[in-house]
């Protein structure tokens, strides 16, 4: 599962969040943020196991 | 009384099948920066930049999950020849460990060519699996 949020870069801050169900055991998420001039990117990935 | 039949589900992923946070993240900045370096916020076609980078995230997870199975799986000699797999393993910076089907194997294996420049990546036989260093 992965979620995607872009904005518009206008020097402030912003609060963001995310939520997922998942096992501690298997399952675990990754998330990154990019930014330039004029916009901000956050992406995080869920890795959830089936079974 | 004991089942006669060992039982065959599995209720945790074996250690190549897990997902990894920081090969993951690693992926997640690189697509990012490869669709936005050259764009300039527009509302009308960021919902559309986000779609992108989601799919080609979630497709990119989804061949590196494959690859690292496939390197379990083959014979090393076979795996070890893809230059795509050695990219993919290059960057998950730590040793890992790859599990293999018992068989004879040779007790160390160098990947050609290099994954990255001025690297090295050697796959160690400790019996039935496989130590991957990079």
């Amino acid at each position: 599962m992965v979620q995607v949020l872009i904005g518009e870069q206008r020097g402030e801050g912003i609060r963001y969040g995310g939520r997922c169900l998942w096992d501690p055991n298997t399952d675990s998420y990754a998330e990154d943020s990019y930014r330039n001039d004029s916009l901000f990117c956050v992406a995080s990935a869920y890795g959830v196991y089936l079974y | 009384m004991a089942d006669a039949a060992e039982n065959t589900y599995n209720t945790r992923p074996s250690f190549h099948q897990k997902f990894k946070p920081s090969a993951v993240k690693v992926l997640i900045s690189t697509v990012m920066s490869e669709k936005l370096a050259d764009k300039t916020y527009s509302s009308e076609t960021a919902a559309q930049w986000s779609r992108e980078i989601s799919d080609e995230v979630k497709a990119r997870c989804a061949q590196t999950r494959r690859l690292l199975v496939d390197a379990a799986s083959v014979d090393a000699g076979l795996a070890c020849s893809g230059g795509e797999l050695a990219t993919v393993l290059a960057r998950i910076r730590r040793p890992m460990r790859l599990q293999a089907a018992a068989r004879p194997c040779p007790p160390a294996l160098e990947i050609a060519p290099p994954p990255l420049a001025g690297s090295s990546l050697s796959l160690t036989c400790l019996g039935t699996s496989w130590w991957c260093r990079c």
